[in-house]
This record gives structure tokens, C-alpha cells and sequence, in this order.
């Protein structure tokens, strides 16, 4: 690892850099019973999630089981959406009416980690009232903010990888690429695959203006992506990412500036990737099993697969970790802390919880779970899947440490700048010079 | 104002005895039971007015001269904001020149769109209610979430509105995910939302005396004619009347570019509403101060704007009885 990585990566990274051999040493520390678990619980907590109507049912079914454990105990449900779950949890720490259990997401905790909007977890943990057995202790580090507390207790670990259609790639008799394949790799496998794809499908979806391709991208580079809240990586990176991806654009390789736009937002049962329309795409792996629902209806037969992100030339890799787990309010009165403390043990601990839930938010963070669900017979192709290529990934992953407001900022300023080269508006140099500005503003 | 006594041989005789003037300050303890009362029923309005209208406008502005990020406390930097918004911040410029060409395609169309289909329906119609309504629904939902859900899908590249083009050889393309026709197809929506001002411009047609349009044909006046000397000098009252409400409206618009843009105002900000601007400021960066100043710029705008439209009533707008 070059210096310039070794800087900027930062705390979470320091911390992560072995995910497995950290998750053996958790569950040997954190064998010991929470205290919680005997005392006789009574009152109403609430509970915002997001997540569609699946994760909202499967949630529900796990509310149901705590509250049939504790009669006493009443769970508010507020489920949202992805955005508005934040918008939401905004207006409602300003207001100081935060739920006692929120849903929580690393990218996102910067923002909240402030101990009049999120309880300090620390003492809680210390007395043995939250129960982390099995919870990587890089994973679990990663959950503090920038004052060193602890806020959250993840339950999933997500990260972001390749969709692709298997099938296709089969029927064109190329080979799956190696596990170490790099971006150089990536762009001439969509060359050579194109001729042989089916009429009217787009070798690739355009990533330029996918954030989450690039900060792999950037990672790989060996720059970090944030500095505090600066940007850790010269605008030359940007305008690289840039020039790549319009080379492959121009060549008529990937879908029209228009088409990436729409897709980039798409429902899963609009997306080309799902309506076999494009061969390769960007997507959160724990989405495979939804869209292989949709792909069985449009094109029977056809079978989609996640791999990693591409590395850079020299083996670099840059695939970002990021964790999803639940805080609690820090209005949340005392008397209630240990319902939601409760609460947030049933969630991540309770092996019946984990089985309802299947990673459904990311891989379960809890090791012993991990291996069920590897192991069962009941796991469906897509959650075997994720689980064996996060165990694959994990080892080298770089969990950027985003700044406050720095995943809203990324994603809007990438958008802009690469879709002004992709209409061309904008050359790459000026398109990066504007994201780097744009980043600055918003950031500082 | 000065009052003025009439001479006693023009005082018509009175028809009843004029009302004294109570000598209290808040009158009988009758009237002042009433006015108890009515305070008592208006304390509601007065709350609201207050609690969500005022107290928040006036703590706007002190919030516009601040850096607030709604978690923390708000911390106080005078014109920076304002300052910023002026000179460097060129999504703002870019926001208020897409908002001057909305505004400024919008309200014309609207105006012209729906006094011709209020002409149209004035001709004697038979089933003119269900026309009316017809076009009259739009303005109800046009600014709706799910009509702007509808309108992306249907300007979408696999849209219905694309399949229709195809049948006469055009070739379709992403109406809203492409720089150059994105606000067509949202200043499209709004025009298409024309039924509340239709429905003013019909009730005001109906108010003109058909004895203007006799005498004008026994004179000898073709349908343009009357049209342009009847019915469009005394339609000019509601023509500002629409025009004042259209352009308000217009620059307050929101739900519209923010659904079929998905909340971006994309592609390359080509649908950046002053209002969505504000918003993505406000409460997407969570930048409350910003967006409290542009919030009271967009209103100074507004204020300026209508008062130069009042200014240049008095050129064009004709009272009949003055």
C-alpha cells in the first residue's frame, strides 16, 4: 500500500483492513449474556426504518416476535422510503422528536452523529446492555463518528458491486473475468463481447455518472476519496474517470446519455438490466434476487450474477464497505433506552430475526449468522451470492469515512459534471474542475 | 378625509334615526360580549396566522443572515449568504435563468390557451358543464405527485408519447432525460393546467352584455373585430387578474420539476426551478440559511415583478366605468 492510501483512508480503514480475522477476535471477546435481557421491559418505543414492501414485512415479522416476548412492549412502526427516511429523521432531530430505535447508515452518520440528535452507545456497551457478539469489531469501529463515540449498532454490512448477465456472457462463450481483473480488462471485454450480444443490447450502462463506480475508481487510483471534508484526490482522477468512460460511450458501447439517466433511477422492474437490455450495470448485490424475479418474467431462462469491481493496473482495489444498523434517539428517555436497547438486540442477535431477514439490508453482520445463511439450505442464489463475494472483498475493502452531507454532495455533483461531458457541454477537464468546486461549496 | 355636510334642502328624509355612537370605548357590554365572541372565534385564524405564517417568516429572515445546518445552533454571518448567492454561486444564476424561461413561456401560453378555449365554450355550447369540468380538472391535479409520475412516464424513452410519434415516422427520445427538451416537457405541464384560468376568462365572457355585440353588428363589425374591440378590452381586468395570479404561481413551482426530474433538476440542471434550488439547499445540504435568503430574494422578485406588472396596468387595462 502506497502512502498517499495509507493517509487518507482514515480511521474506519485502519480499522477494517481485516474484516475476517477481526470478526473471530469479536466473537471470542463477546461471548457474555446482555444484562438487559432479564429485566422485565414495559413501555412504547418507536421505530423508523426504509425500505420497500418486502423489507417492510419482513421488519414487521420481526416486530411481532419482540413484541409477543415482551407483552409490555409496544413498537411504533415508521417506515419510509430511502430518501425520505432521511428527510424525515431531519425534521424530526431538529424538532427533538426522534424515534428511540432509528435505522442507521454509515455513509449518512456523519450528519447525525451528535450527541443531542444520536445517545452515545459507549456506556451501554461497557455495562454489557448491548450485545455485539459476532459483530466485527472493524464493522463495529466503523459505526463511531468524528467525536469517537459510538452511535450505531450495525446489523448489515453493504457494499457496492457489477450486475451482470451471466447468461449472455455464456451464450457469447467468454469467460467469467478473474477475480483480479482491472478497468483495462473491463473495457475490452465490452468491446470483444458487444458484436456477439443480442440486437439492441447495450454492452454496458454508462457508470461515469455512478458515484458508487466511482469512488472505486478513485480508491483503486490509491487516493482516498475524502480528507475531513475535502477531497483526497487531484481533479486529474476525475478527469480520467471521465475520459474512460467516454471512449466506451463514443464507441457506441454503453446506452445513450438519456437512457443511463433514466435507468440510473429506474425501478427494478424498469431497469435494462432486469429487461435484459443492457449486459453489465452497477447495482447493490442485495438487489440480485429482485431483479432475477423480474428477468424470469421478461426473459425466462436468462440468469443474472454479481463480481466485484475492476482494480487498478496494479492490483489496487477499491471497493467501498459501508454498514446499515440502528441508534437510538438521543431524546429517547431513559426510562425507555433499555426497550430500544432491547429492541436492537432482538434485531441483530435473535437467530429468528436473522433468518426472516436474509441480509435482506446488507450481508447480517453477525459472523454466526453469516455462515448460516451460506450454509443454508433455505438461501436463495442471490443472498449466497452477495455473502460469498463479500467474504471475497471484505479483506480489501476501503470503508470511505464520509464527511457530513458528503454523500448527497458526491452523488449530485457527479451526476451534473458527467452528464454535461456526456452531452457534451462540458470537456472532462472543465466538468471536473466543476465537480471539485461544486464539492467544495457543499462540503466546506 | 374631510366630511362634508349636505344643505338641509337636499337631506332627504331620514328613514330611520342614526345610530349612536356608543360613548365607551368598546361600546354596551352588549358589544363588547360580541366582540369577546368574535375574537374568540377568529383566536384559531390568528394562531395559524401567527404560529405558521408570520413568527416563521419573520424567523426566515434572521435565519437568512446565518449559517444554519438545522442539527446545530445557528451561528451569524451577516451578508455572506446574500453576498454568495450574487456572485458565486452559478447554479443559482443557472436556477433563475430557467425559472425567467419557465415563467416567461408559461404564463403567456396559459393566458392565451385558456381565453381561447373560454371563447370557444362561450359560443353556446350544448353540454358546456362537462366540458367545463373537463378542462377544469387539470388545474386540480396537474400539480400533483402523481401527475408528475404520469408525465415522466408518459415523455419517458419508452413512453406512450414516443409509440404515438412513431405512427407518423418521428423518432422518440428522452424527452425529460435530455437537456435540451427536459423544461419543454415541464413548462408543457404547466400550460396543460390551464382550466382555472379558462374558467375565470368564462365567467367573465358571460359578463359582457350581448346589446355590445348587436350594436356591433348592425354596425356592420366582422367576428375579429368584435372580438378585438368588444371582448378583449373588456376582458382585460381578468387578463391581469389571471396574468398578476399566473406568474405568482409560476414562480413558486415546485412539485413538478422536482418529480419529473427526480429531485435534481437534471439533466445538467436544465429543469433547476428557483424553488427546487432552495430546496436541494435547504433540505437535501441542509444548508437553512442559504436557503432562507434565497428564499427572501425569490420574494422580493415576486414583489417587484407584480408590482411592475400593477405599474403597467394602467397602460392596458381598461375599467369600463372610469
Amino acid at each position: 500500500m502506497s502512502a498517499r492510501q495509507q493517509s487518507g483512508f482514515g480511521r474506519a480503514y485502519r480499522q477494517i483492513c481485516t474484516t475476517v480475522a477481526a470478526a473471530a477476535v469479536a466473537g471470542a471477546i463477546g461471548a457474555q449474556a446482555p444484562a438487559s435481557a432479564q429485566e422485565e421491559l414495559e413501555g412504547e418505543i418507536r421505530f423508523s426504518w426504509w425500505g420497500g414492501q418486502l423489507r417492510n414485512q419482513k421488519t414487521d415479522q420481526i416486530l411481532q416476535l419482540f413484541e409477543e416476548e415482551n407483552p409490555s412492549v409496544t413498537v411504533v412502526r415508521e417506515n419510509s422510503d430511502w430518501l425520505p427516511h432521511w428527510d424525515k429523521l431531519t425534521i424530526q432531530s431538529a424538532a427533538g422528536n426522534q424515534p428511540c430505535a432509528i435505522q442507521m447508515q454509515t455513509r449518512w452518520l456523519a450528519t447525525y452523529a451528535k450527541p443531542d440528535i444520536l445517545r452515545p452507545l459507549d456506556d451501554l456497551l461497557e455495562a454489557g446492555e448491548l450485545d455485539v457478539r459476532g459483530i466485527a469489531e472493524p464493522v463495529l469501529q466503523s459505526s463511531r463518528g468524528d467525536d469517537g463515540q459510538l452511535y450505531m449498532i450495525p446489523s448489515g454490512v453493504f457494499f457496492f458491486a457489477m450486475m451482470y448477465n451471466k447468461t449472455m456472457l455464456e451464450e457469447a462463450e467468454f469467460e467469467l473475468p478473474s477475480d483480479s481483473w482491472t478497468w483495462d480488462d473491463f473495457a475490452q471485454l465490452i468491446r470483444d463481447i458487444a458484436p456477439k450480444l443480442p440486437e439492441g443490447v447495450n454492452p454496458t450502462h454508462n457508470m461515469g455518472r455512478e458515484q458508487d463506480s466511482f469512488v472505486t475508481w478513485v480508491q483503486s487510483q490509491g487516493y482516498p476519496v475524502f480528507e475531513g471534508t475535502k477531497l483526497g484526490f487531484p481533479e486529474e482522477v476525475t478527469v480520467e474517470w471521465f475520459e474512460y468512460w467516454e471512449e466506451i460511450r463514443k464507441a457506441g458501447l454503453t446506452d445513450s446519455p438519456e437512457e443511463a439517466i433514466a435507468d440510473n433511477g429506474s425501478l427494478i422492474e424498469e431497469s435494462n438490466i432486469a429487461n435484459g437490455r443492457t449486459f453489465v450495470t452497477n447495482r447493490p448485490p442485495n438487489r440480485l434476487d429482485s431483479h432475477q424475479q423480474v428477468m424470469d418474467a421478461v426473459r425466462p431462462g436468462d440468469q443474472l450474477s454479481i463480481l466485484p469491481y475492476p482494480s487498478a493496473e496494479d492490483g489496487t482495489t477499491g471497493m467501498d464497505l459501508g454498514a446499515n444498523g440502528i441508534a437510538i434517539g438521543a431524546t429517547c428517555p431513559e426510562e425507555l433506552v433499555p426497550v430500544a436497547v432491547a429492541w436492537i438486540n432482538f434485531f441483530t442477535q435473535d437467530p429468528r430475526a436473522a433468518a426472516i431477514y436474509e441480509s435482506d439490508n446488507g450481508v447480517v453482520a453477525v459472523d454466526r449468522f453469516q455462515d448460516e445463511q451460506a450454509n443454508g439450505p433455505n438461501t436463495s442464489r442471490g443472498q449466497l451470492e452477495q455473502i460469498l463475494i463479500f467474504q471475497e472483498v471484505a479483506p480489501g475493502a476501503k470503508p470511505i469515512n464520509w464527511p457530513s452531507g458528503g454523500f448527497a454532495a458526491m452523488t449530485q455533483s457527479l451526476n451534473q459534471a458527467y452528464d454535461a461531458v456526456a452531452f457534451e457541454a462540458l470537456t472532462p477537464e472543465e466538468a471536473a474542475s466543476q465537480f471539485a468546486s461544486e464539492m467544495d461549496d457543499l462540503l466546506n | 378625509m374631510s366630511t362634508v355636510t349636505a344643505p338641509a334642502a337636499r337631506v332627504a328624509p331620514a328613514k330611520r334615526p342614526a345610530r349612536a355612537i356608543p360613548k365607551g370605548r368598546g361600546g354596551s357590554p352588549v358589544r363588547r360580549a360580541e366582540n369577546r365572541a368574535a375574537y374568540l372565534f377568529l383566536l384559531p385564524w390568528f394562531i395559524g396566522l401567527f404560529g405558521i405564517t408570520i413568527i416563521p417568516i419573520a424567523a426566515s429572515l434572521v435565519l437568512s443572515f446565518t449559517d444554519f445546518d438545522i442539527l446545530s445552533p445557528p451561528s451569524w454571518i451577516g451578508l455572506d449568504n446574500y453576498e454568495k448567492l450574487l456572485t458565486g454561486d452559478r447554479r443559482f444564476m443557472n436556477a433563475v435563468d430557467v425559472t425567467i424561461r419557465y415563467v416567461g413561456f408559461s404564463v403567456p401560453l396559459i393566458l392565451v390557451f385558456s381565453l381561447t378555449i373560454a371563447v370557444m365554450l362561450n359560443r353556446g355550447l350544448s353540454g358546456l358543464a362537462i366540458y367545463r369540468s373537463l378542462f377544469y380538472i387539470p388545474s386540480l391535479i396537474g400539480a400533483s405527485v402523481g401527475i408528475g409520475i404520469l408525465w415522466r412516464e408518459v415523455f419517458g424513452e419508452r413512453g406512450i408519447f414516443n409509440h404515438f410519434i412513431a405512427l407518423f415516422g418521428f423518432e422518440g427520445r428522452g424527452w425529460i432525460t435530455h437537456p435540451n427538451y427536459a423544461l419543454d416537457v415541464v413548462i408543457a405541464l404547466n400550460v396543460w393546467t390551464f382550466g382555472a384560468s379558462m374558467v375565470i376568462f368564462l365567467a367573465a365572457l358571460r359578463q359582457i352584455p350581448n346589446s355590445y355585440y348587436e350594436a356591433a353588428s348592425i354596425d356592420g363589425a366582422s367576428a375579429l373585430q368584435r372580438f378585438r374591440r368588444i371582448t378583449l378590452p373588456l376582458l382585460t381586468p381578468v387578463i391581469f387578474f389571471n396574468m398578476v395570479l399566473l406568474t405568482i404561481g409560476s414562480f413558486q413551482s415546485f412539485t413538478q420539476a422536482f418529480v419529473v426530474s427526480r429531485g435534481t433538476g437534471g439533466p445538467i440542471d436544465s429543469t433547476l426551478l428557483y424553488t427546487l434550488y432552495l430546496y436541494q439547499r435547504a433540505f437535501v445540504h441542509l444548508d437553512m440559511g442559504y436557503g432562507s435568503a434565497m428564499a427572501w430574494l425569490l420574494l422580493l422578485a415576486i414583489a417587484a415583478m407584480t408590482a411592475f406588472v400593477f405599474w403597467t396596468a394602467r397602460y392596458w387595462v381598461f375599467y369600463g366605468d372610469r
